[in-house]
């Protein structure tokens, strides 16, 4: 270990003195979410602007453990997880940030997590506790098996898991159960929902344009107390060994980069160390890019030409 | 010349008396094409005979003489050549530019000088050679043209200056711009956008400075810029400052940035020249001309009517009709146009009719539902018989075998109440294509116009992805089953169609004669005649239709449709190769043994 670490400090060193391999193309990912996307734009206008580096969004990169696994090799084949939503991923972070050490990452913004309704239910599903009524869950009823439905998030997603973790907790599985389909086929039934004024629970998060695009209100949990949350999703009977009944703590969110970028860039790394982004922030470029349907490109080049101080506070900081 | 002498045949003569159609056909130089075609015919043309017109000027010589084939060729193997010639003004710049520091770019100059070489000798060969080839071929195919001619006196004969005119025409439109494309590098991606962008703005700031001239437009904006500063600086300098001039610094600062971006428009408008422009038009994609603004942002909700409800009609609704602030300055092209107007098109039909689709929804849902119960309520070892009885009835011991081994493989696997629920959406869909594409297919057979309505939409839903009309699906019929459903028969439906139609048309015109001579009704003769005898081309589609809704499983899962289509896209998503391998292969048996059993009913039909 020790040996390879010197023998990448030389190749950095090397690489810095002649200064032509440091210019490798930076691979960032293509989630499916906001948050990740305009992320992923900003971060590829810097390192394509002021930075004057290469940078890709490789196309239909959006599976988050073939991501993780990708920049754990570092081979260059995917770089950077542009919105990695703690505790959310805690395996990937036990596994290749805190144990294999080859993943690396910035200082988090807050991003939160809850479970919504549309604001023509709000006066039928203020709280948990009216989830526990079945006339209630008949509402949601589309499937005519007497469960009602709400939307838990993609399959690949570990938040899919701690909302059925939830539900279970709080009593509710016996008259919910949750849909597991892809962010943009709910979407999709949303607005269709929405325009019929039909009811729909389902989570959400913030920064998201969806809380742009429709008026949606908080369903309220239960605070947080002692030992409220106790989540293992790694083992093969996870809803039946976790537990978690309070709402979820605010989310750390971080951008996360292959290690291997030190070498193979080192002015991009450095760069997305140093990153430092707010949920305001976030939320202001997804507003532009996805509610006001600007271009991306366009949207992160403005931004880095209103903010040159702290950008350049990211690059040479 | 006598007529006995005409009779005898057998004495030579000359090349002109014999011939008069040359003359006509050839009009100028009569005598050289003449002497040309007679030794043609004879086979004594030798190879390397070349038509010197045809060597130096084929275009021209071909359109005058109207042997359009050889004008094309001619212009395509010229065209080829000289594009490759072309590669030095597109590369050469490049290798100069390589040339300046070499020890650095020695990778990039042994490129360039390699590539440069091959397209200067590919270019070279294709000129001399393809040119060559045209000398030769020249007669040859004027003699070609000139036998037609003889057989079809409509091919074009002679020769006409109008011809001549039209390949100038087309020379002009193709070639220039051709080759001047060969000469330019690929612009970038969002060079043309950018323009696009700076045109836009430019106009728009131009409007509501109210000047004409950009040169106005950009000192108006320095003069104001100017302003922003003078007084940015005089709050900036003042020690303490008040709320509100606080917030006028603020609102100085951002006015200052917006400003900056406007002027960097009108100079980025300012740099772009002719050249770029003409780029951006021919060399890049076509569309980047047209932008307009986008349609009105309309949603529709409907929603309980209080007016109603209060007056008394419990549960009564309406549609409500909200529009958002268009986003200042945005333009679009034609094609984000066309998708928006289709988008807020599906919310309105969804908010005005939202009545029939949720009813359609629940008749949906209900089948679904009864069928689904029917499946998974009947222990597997009870299903399984039956399906083996079912195979030993109609088909052979193997199949019975298969049948039993198929089914049984799901039950080992725990994959039967999964694969049940695919049933029951394929039997449904099933279901709804024969009750649908049975009649369609008669109409279709019986009556013209219905055919040459219906064939273009069948061939449309079985070529357009499935996965574009999913989402209007989902849009209209929410998530899950029932969407799932519908999408199933859009892409199983055309082969039951189309096979019942091509079943009824087989059927014999003697037989029907036959039928209406022992005075068969219309009804009679479809029910007693063309149907029974169309069953196996009808068995034929059903089949395929069941074949296309179970391979729809998977495309289904992806709109929440449970089953093991499923299972294939929950593991593709989580990269698990075996679960999803199991899970296909298990809906490829489900398949096979509907597939057998039918082939087997089927066959044992077509023999009665």
């Amino acid at each position: 270990m020790r040996l390879t670490l010197k023998a990448t400090a030389i190749g950095a060193a090397l690489l810095a003195a002649t200064g032509a391999g440091a210019q490798e193309t930076v691979k960032l990912s293509d989630l499916s979410w906001n948050g990740a996307r305009a992320i992923g734009h900003v971060l590829k206008a810097i390192i394509t602007g002021p930075m004057g580096s290469e940078a890709e969004i490789v196309e239909g990169m959006n599976q988050q453990s073939v991501i993780y696994a990708g920049m754990d090799k570092g081979d260059g084949s995917i770089d950077v997880h542009t919105d990695m939503w703690m505790p959310n991923w805690q395996s990937a972070w036990d596994e290749y940030i805190e144990g294999n050490g080859t993943v690396d990452h910035n200082m988090p913004y807050k991003g939160t997590s809850n479970i919504y309704v549309p604001f023509y239910m709000a006066d039928t599903v203020r709280s948990i506790e009216d989830l526990m009524k079945p006339e209630i869950a008949a509402m949601f009823d589309t499937d005519g098996d007497g469960l009602g439905e709400y939307w838990a998030g993609d399959v690949t997603w570990a938040s899919t898991k701690r909302w059925q973790i939830k539900f279970k907790s709080y009593g509710l599985d016996s008259l919910w159960e949750p849909n597991i389909i892809s962010a943009d086929t709910f979407k999709a039934g949303l607005a269709a929902a929405y325009a019929a004024s039909q009811p729909q629970l389902f989570y959400a998060w913030t920064p998201e344009s969806i809380h742009a695009q429709f008026d949606l209100v908080k369903v309220e949990e239960p605070a947080r107390f002692e030992g409220c949350e106790d989540v293992d999703l790694d083992a093969e009977n996870w809803l039946e060994v976790s537990h978690f009944e309070c709402v979820i703590l605010d989310n750390d969110v971080y951008i996360a980069f292959s290690k291997s970028l030190w070498d193979r860039n080192p002015a991009v790394a450095k760069m997305l160390k140093n990153v430092q982004l707010t949920g305001d922030e976030v939320g202001i470029w997804i507003l532009e890019i996805f509610e006001n349907k600007r271009d991306p490109q366009e949207v992160a080049e403005e931004w880095i030409a209103d903010n040159q101080d702290i950008v350049n506070a990211w690059i040479n900081g | 010349m006598s007529a006995t002498a005409a009779l005898s045949g057998a004495e030579p003569r000359e090349v002109e008396s014999r011939d008069v159609s040359v003359p006509v056909f050839a009009d100028r130089n009569a005598g050289y094409y003449g002497s040309v075609f007679e030794r043609l015919q004879k086979g004594e043309l030798p190879f390397w005979h070349m038509n010197l017109a045809g060597l130096l000027i084929p275009w021209i010589w071909s359109a005058w003489r109207g042997v359009w084939l050889m004008f094309w060729v001619s212009l395509a193997l010229d065209v080829v050549g000289l594009v490759c010639l072309m590669q030095n003004f597109k590369y050469g710049p490049l290798l100069e530019d390589a040339y300046l520091d070499p020890s650095a770019n020695a990778i990039l100059i042994e490129r360039y000088t390699r590539w440069l070489s091959v397209y200067n000798n590919v270019g070279i060969a294709t000129l001399v050679l393809g040119r060559l080839l045209i000398g030769l071929q020249a007669n040859r195919w004027y003699f070609g043209q000139y036998s037609k001619w003889r057989i079809d006196g409509r091919t074009a004969h002679g020769v006409a200056a109008r011809r001549v005119v039209i390949a100038v025409l087309i020379l002009v439109l193709v070639a220039p711009i051709t080759l001047y494309r060969a000469t330019q590098q690929r612009i970038d991606e969002r060079a043309c956008f950018n323009q696009v962008r700076a045109i836009d703005g430019t106009k728009r700031l131009l409007s509501s400075y109210g000047v004409t001239e950009v040169s106005d437009l950009t000192s108006a904006m320095a003069e104001r810029r100017d302003r922003l500063v003078t007084e940015r600086a005089t709050l900036e300098a003042s020690a303490s400052l008040t709320d509100d001039q606080r917030s006028r610094l603020s609102a100085i600062r951002r006015e200052e940035r917006q400003l900056r971006r406007e002027i960097d428009a009108a100079e980025d408008f300012k740099a772009v020249t002719a050249k770029d422009r003409l780029d951006c038009l021919f060399i890049d994609d076509f569309p980047t001309l047209a932008r307009v603004a986008p349609p009105e942002d309309v949603t529709y909700r409907r929603v309980p009517d209080e007016e109603a409800v209060a007056q008394g009609r419990s549960g009564a609704t309406k549609v409500i009709r909200q529009v958002k602030d268009p986003v200042e300055g945005r333009t679009v092209n034609i094609f984000t146009y066309t998708a928006e107007s289709i988008d807020i098109g599906i919310n309105f039909l969804r908010a005005q009719y939202a009545g029939i689709f949720d009813a359609l929804t629940n008749v949906l849902r209900q089948s679904l539902i009864r069928v689904e119960v029917a499946f998974m309520l009947t222990p597997w070892p009870v299903l399984v018989g039956l399906a083996m009885i079912l195979a030993w009835a109609y088909c052979g011991t193997g199949t019975v075998v298969f049948v039993g081994s198929s089914l049984t493989f799901l039950a080992v696997f725990e994959l039967w109440q999964i694969a049940m629920q695919t049933m029951a959406l394929v039997v449904v869909a099933t279901a709804i294509c024969i009750f649908v594409g049975l009649p369609v297919g008669i109409w279709m057979a019986k009556n013209r116009i219905a055919n040459w309505i219906t064939e273009p939409i069948l061939d449309v839903m079985q070529t357009i992805p499935s996965l574009s009309y999913l989402v209007p699906a989902v849009a209209f019929f929410g998530i899950s089953q029932p969407p799932a459903v519908l999408a199933t028969v859009v892409f199983a439906i055309p082969p039951m169609v189309k096979l019942t139609a091509l079943g009824i048309r087989q059927v014999p015109q003697s037989t029907k004669e036959a039928a209406l001579a022992f005075g068969a009704s219309e009804r009679q003769l479809l029910t007693k005649v063309e149907l029974p005898m169309a069953v196996p081309s009808i068995m034929a589609g059903l089949n395929q239709t069941i074949m296309l809704a179970l391979s729809m499983a998977t495309i289904s899962a992806f709109i929440g449709a449970e089953g093991l289509g499923a299972i294939v896209t929950a593991a593709l998503g989580d990269a698990q190769a075996g679960k999803g391998l199991l899970a296909g292969i298990a809906i490829a048996l489900v398949a096979m043994v509907i597939d057998r059993i039918l082939k087997g009913i089927r066959s044992s039909l077509s023999r009665i």
